[in-house]
């Protein structure tokens, strides 16, 4: 618990210090930003990997649908990055850049799904 | 990767706007243009190698 405060109170006086460039020389401010950004990602990578533990468990409970699982992680690190790059962008001012990055992150992560929407169609030409 | 990253670009950005300033009232404009643009080639030289670790990890950790 202590190190959410502890992460919260870090970005929050992260911010601050980077509202000081805010006037003078904006492009430090988002230097700031993307510093803080990257030091939260550090922190949250850590508790990641108790994540993926269990997810390994989680994989050997459920035998049939190894992939299915490893195309939901994949979905989860595109949204991240992408996620990442348009908060960037959009601190910067440059709303138009962020939409053609979400734009991207939806197109590639539909583009991840399609083996799982075959699986199912083909499931359900085998019923029927 | 510690929380010394973050007061490291602040300083640079302190010290950066000060020289900027100080060479503004003294006349010369392009040597303040020049100072900023070193101060900030200095503080993506620190950073980019970061985002780089970043990307490289999450392709790693999330299989893409």
């Amino acid at each position: 618990m202590t190190a959410v405060i502890k992460i919260g109170v870090l970005a929050v006086l992260g911010v601050l210090l980077a509202l000081q460039f805010k006037v003078q020389k904006p492009e430090y401010g988002i230097l700031i930003g993307m510093g803080i950004c990257i030091l939260i990602f550090g922190f949250v990578l850590g508790q990641l990997e108790l994540v993926l533990d269990k997810f390994e468990l989680l994989k050997r409970y459920l035998d049939g649908s190894g992939e299915y699982l490893t195309v939901l992680f994949k979905v989860i690190g595109i949204a991240y990055i992408c996620e990442f790059s348009a908060g960037l962008c959009k601190d910067a001012g440059y709303g138009a850049v962020s939409e053609q990055i979400e734009i991207l992150g939806k197109l590639s992560v539909i583009f991840a799904g399609l083996p799982i929407l075959f699986a199912v169609i083909e499931q359900i030409q085998s019923l029927a | 990767m510690e929380v010394s990253l973050i007061f490291k670009i602040a300083a640079v950005g302190i010290l950066v706007t000060l020289l900027g300033q100080v060479l503004k009232h003294s006349g010369r404009e392009e040597h303040a243009f020049l100072i900023s643009l070193a101060g900030l080639v200095l503080v993506l030289s620190w950073i980019v190698p970061y985002i780089y670790d970043l990307f490289q990890t999450i392709q790693a950790l999330f299989v893409l």
